[in-house]
């Protein structure tokens, strides 16, 4: 298992009271380096579809959407697709770590909306090669 | 035994060869076959990659086409057909007569497997599909005891393929309908089971619903482990009682059979899983690779290794494993 | 006053009724206006109230009382039982037989049989496939819509009859396990028969109450009654032959007058169900089998 601290409470509580729109500007800036370092190449069926993201230890809640083929914060309060979880958890699914349905299985992983849509965006995740300084080695144990 | 892998993207198929497996199966973005589900499967493109590494590194593709053609769509699945050809598979799995018909005559040197989905359950059908299509192999319904298998492997001389690891299927497959009966889509007509679009999750107070078109599948009290609204697997009320009144949403892990398996003559070794993601593929690949090698090196010495059970329960749906209908505790 | 064509075909007794409640059942049956029969026990082999002898019996009974009789071949084999029971069935030269699986065809060795619903024949290469093996009919697969049936129509083989299911209970799956037994804590091989108290199968209900499956051994039913009877004047302009009713417990002879009284040109008698049974008809409309479109009964 993946070891990451717990995030320290002051983070916590900042997050929280940041704007939402704001905090989305900054994770879809994330996204978007991402996909100019070409590993986050979202497929045509994400086009134009909303996504929000809760990290639910850090009360962190982001909204974006996919548009032109690009991430783009959302200010729209609604959502196709909300997936929620632990800062660790998102970490550990975006390095191909975790598998989603286990996490989900689990109940650490969140998902309402579209599930279909979820399920596109788990396939096309798991479907991702990591870049080498993401990428957790699959057999370490 | 040959190791036979799950592969629902390149980037499983890479794992799957890379944790070594012997070979992967694979499948196109369509109703052509049983995992239609979305954002999985190969393009053309995609094929020709993963058959050019997989060659590379001496192991085969198989091409899975295991539905069945729709009434005036035949063209479709035959399709599928010719690109499995062109594109350089080393075989294909193919469940409907019809479409062998067509595999037979037009390409006679193509390798023919009969999938899981043609539930071939005796020797009997086994036998006529030879005779009638030339199969080379046939996957085995996973409602068969070890007794059974034994049986079938002695009377037919096409090659056996059982499941090793992963979700159960509890009714004979190809032939189950509770899935259009519920939402219009089914293994048969649409290659799902259950499907995503049909799925919705609604969490209340910690109290998780999940419903399949509108149909109560299953209901979760705050913090229970969940698993995907299969219909079989959920939990309905029968005289009062509530219960998984079909299946326990379990896996099923073979580990523990491997030499007796070997030794009754069964050929490969299945995992069940394109819908899962390539770290799965990796870690139960890995894990079964370790496992069939030492079975094969010294069979009498065999025992199942607690890392190896540990691995593969992590990935195991609803967190438990059972060696399933191989033997069969409630019969 | 125009006679229609179309021949009612009664479908095997997919439950376990007592003896003498099967008799009686298929003694209304000979007096019926069935014309084709299908008989014996295609769900569990442990079921034994009429044993081969029985039906065989019971065969020549329904033929001397004017009825076409197929003998129908079980639809999941896995024991070595099993296959020698198939054999048997095979071997007697008297009666037509309904293939169950796939298996069994090889025993026919060519001869002619009723290809039944679980073989999966969704396109029309698969039916020349099974009319080349000796198939003289076929049963579409339940989960057609009107659409798709039709299509499947123009694509079979000459000579070929369709058959069609329009009434009972939906076949949907079929296990290893027996659901009846592993409700009631017994083992498959000493389950007590229970499944002999529950002449409809045992009802399956969401966490909601809502009817949704009924088990039946082995063997997973649709909670509702297929209910196709208004359509039978659709499906015999389409080319069906034969439309099928599966026996309940309750109103299947009255399903089979409704029909005769159509092709009669005559109105229908409403049918009563079971106790408590909806009805569906989702597949024809091409959604949800469970649905029900038109009127409420």
């Amino acid at each position: 298992m993946l070891k990451l601290p717990k995030p320290p409470a002051l983070l916590a509580s900042l997050g929280r009271r940041l704007p939402p729109a704001f905090l989305s500007l900054h994770f879809t800036a994330g996204l978007l380096v991402a996909r100019h370092l070409n590993w986050l190449l979202p497929p045509a069926e994400l086009e134009g579809k909303r996504f929000a993201i809760e990290v639910t230890d850090l009360g962190l809640r982001c909204l974006f959407c996919c548009r032109h083929g690009s991430f783009r914060p959302s200010w729209d309060a609604q959502a196709d697709l909300e997936l929620s979880a632990s800062a660790a958890d998102f970490f550990s699914l975006l390095q191909g770590e975790m598998d989603a349905d286990t996490l989900f299985f689990q109940r650490r992983l969140k998902i309402s909306g579209d599930t279909e849509l979820g399920l596109m965006v788990k396939n096309w995740l798991d479907a991702t090669e990591r870049p080498a300084w993401l990428r957790h080695r699959y057999l370490s144990d | 035994m040959e190791l036979v892998a799950p592969a629902g993207s390149l980037a499983a198929l890479k794992a799957a060869l890379e944790a070594g497996a012997d070979a992967v199966y694979l499948g196109l973005k369509n109703a052509t076959n049983a995992r239609n589900f979305a954002g999985l499967n190969f393009s053309e493109t995609d094929i020709c990659t993963g058959v050019e590494h997989a060659h590379a590194l001496g192991r085969k593709v198989l091409f899975a086409i295991n539905t069945f053609p729709q009434p005036g769509r035949t063209q479709e699945w035959r399709n599928a057909v010719d690109a499995a050809h062109d594109l350089g598979a080393d075989a294909v799995i193919l469940a409907d007569p019809g479409l062998m018909v067509y595999a037979h005559e037009r390409y006679p040197r193509m390798r023919l497997h009969l999938s899981v989905q043609g539930s071939a359950t005796h020797a009997d059908a086994i036998e006529l599909m030879r005779e009638q299509f030339n199969i080379q192999r046939v996957v085995l319904p996973r409602v068969l005891t070890l007794q059974e298998i034994e049986r079938v492997t002695r009377q037919t001389q096409v090659e056996i393929e059982v499941f090793g690891f992963g979700s159960l299927c509890v009714m004979a497959e190809g032939r189950c309908l509770l899935s259009s009966f519920a939402t219009g889509d089914s293994p048969n007509n649409k290659g799902v089971c259950s499907p995503a679009h049909a799925v919705r999750w609604s969490e209340i107070g910690g109290q998780l619903d999940a419903r399949l078109n509108g149909i109560l599948i299953d209901r979760y009290a705050p913090g229970e482990p969940a698993a995907y609204p299969t219909l079989c697997k959920g939990r309905f009320e029968v005289e009062g009682r509530f219960d998984h009144a079909l299946e326990e949403p379990t896996s099923l892990n073979a580990l523990g059979l491997l030499p007796r398996l070997a030794a009754m003559g069964v050929k490969a070794i299945k995992v069940e899983g394109r819908q899962r993601s390539p770290a799965y593929v990796a870690q139960v690949i890995a894990t079964l690779r370790a496992a069939i090698n030492a079975a094969n090196l010294a069979p009498a010495r065999y025992v199942v290794r607690p890392d190896w059970q540990a691995s593969l329960s992590r990935h195991a749906e609803g967190s438990q494993t059972t060696q399933g209908a191989f033997d069969r505790p409630w019969k | 006053m125009e006679m229609i064509s179309s021949q009612i075909s009664l479908g095997p007794l997919l439950y376990y009724w007592p003896r003498q409640t099967t008799l009686d059942f298929y003694e209304q049956v000979g007096r019926s206006p069935v014309d084709i029969v299908y008989l014996g026990e295609t769900v569990c082999s442990r079921r034994h109230e009429l044993r081969a002898a029985d039906w065989l019996a019971l065969a020549g009974e329904l033929r001397a009382a004017g009825k076409a009789v197929i003998l129908s071949s079980p639809t999941l084999v896995e024991t070595s039982t099993e296959v020698a029971q198939i054999k048997r069935l095979v071997n007697q030269a008297e009666f037509m037989i309904e293939v169950g699986e796939v298996g069994a065809i090889r025993s026919l060795a060519g001869r002619p049989f009723v290809a039944g619903p679980h073989l999966n024949a969704y396109h029309g290469a698969t039916l020349a496939w099974l009319a080349g093996q000796g198939a003289k009919r076929f049963v579409a697969p339940l989960e057609l819509s009107q659409a798709d049936l039709r299509t499947l129509l123009t694509e079979r083989p000459a000579g070929l009859q369709a058959e069609v299911m329009v009434w009972g209970r939906m076949p949907l799956a079929f296990s290893a396990r027996c659901f009846t037994a592993r409700h009631f804590h017994l083992r498959k091989d000493e389950c007590g028969f229970r499944c002999i108290d529950y002449p409809d199968g045992l009802a399956l209900r969401t966490q909601e109450a809502g009817d949704f499956l009924a088990i039946n051994g082995i063997q997973t039913q649709s909670a509702q009654c297929l209910d196709l009877l208004e359509q039978a004047g659709e499906l015999h302009g389409m080319g069906v032959e034969v439309l099928r009713v599966s026996p309940q417990s309750r109103g299947t002879l009255d399903a089979v007058a409704a029909l005769h009284q159509w092709r009669q040109g005559r109105a229908a008698l409403p049918i009563p169900l079971p106790a408590g049974m909806r009805r569906c008809n989702g597949y024809w409309h091409g959604k949800a089998g469970i649905d029900w479109l038109g009127q409420e009964a």
